[in-house]
């Protein structure tokens, strides 16, 4: 575990960054009306970026990613935005799983064969492992798209990218108070 | 009998040496799971549910800062210091 510190450090230090770059571009391209914005719709834009940001750091590689960043196509203005932050990667997320949709017909066969083994699990004999890992579907984007295994490695990618979110924001925020920014 | 449920469950469950290997590397980005507990006796159903809370705290966070951040900027001007560190971040 030792000799493999510095490279995760390093490769965590670089989510960070990139996930600062993609989350101020986001920002920039809100700029004009930030200022106007009340401050719940600033929050939920800044979250908003903060989300697509981390999910454009993974550019599509993984399901909480691309589960993430459809999320964020449903409204046509974040649609916007996800453009925005997602201009430098090839990528752009037309490809991404699609919600439930009524046209059952349009979902890959995989999707389609976990969704149908999740429900067949709701027989009531749930044990304790089984609840939890429901638990865990819900709280990972695209959660109920994964199987037993993907969803670990899934989740272990998610939270790397979740720590690095919270970590990098933290650091701005900081940096904003620290700057003498008190307003009481 | 037997090959049709272990052909369910190896879709829906997950096999035990995949357990043990993954959730070895789960546990490491656990802050809470204290580090002298014997790697092969923790279970699964443990560390998926500090999984679970971490994930909820990590969720928590992410919204608290970004209330902060939207009530920080609320009050910037044009030629604060604050503005410019959004300027040569974005620079």
């Amino acid at each position: 575990m030792h000799n493999n510190d510095n490279l995760d450090m390093d490769r965590y230090n670089m989510v960070k960054q990139q996930f600062l770059k993609n989350w101020m571009r986001g920002l920039v391209a809100c700029n004009p009306s930030l200022r106007v914005m009340s401050i719940k719709e600033r929050k939920l834009t800044i979250k908003l970026s903060a989300d697509i940001a981390m999910a454009a750091t993974r550019s599509g590689a993984t399901i909480w990613s691309r589960a993430l960043l459809s999320r964020a196509t449903v409204n046509t203005s974040q649609r916007l935005l996800v453009r925005r932050i997602l201009r430098k990667y090839r990528y752009y997320p037309k490809n991404v799983i699609r919600r439930p949709s009524k046209n059952g017909s349009r979902l890959s066969k995989r999707v389609r064969k976990g969704r149908k083994m999740s429900k067949i699990r709701f027989l009531g004999q749930e044990n304790a492992l089984e609840k939890r890992t429901e638990m865990l579907k819900n709280l990972v984007p695209g959660g109920h798209l994964m199987d037993g295994k993907c969803l670990i490695e899934e989740t272990l990618d998610y939270v790397v990218h979740l720590q690095a979110q919270v970590d990098a924001m933290r650091t701005i925020t900081a940096d904003f108070i620290s700057c003498g920014h008190v307003n009481k | 009998m037997s090959s049709r449920r272990s052909r369910q469950a190896s879709v829906s469950r997950i096999s035990d040496d995949q357990i043990i290997d993954l959730v070895s590397k789960l546990r490491q980005l656990l802050p809470e799971i204290r580090p002298n507990r014997r790697s092969d006796k923790v279970s699964a159903s443990k560390v998926l549910q500090e999984t679970c809370n971490y994930i909820r705290n990590l969720h928590r966070e992410v919204d608290d800062l970004s209330e902060r951040l939207s009530q920080l900027l609320e009050t910037i001007d044009a030629d604060s210091p604050e503005a410019a560190i959004i300027r040569s971040l974005i620079m």
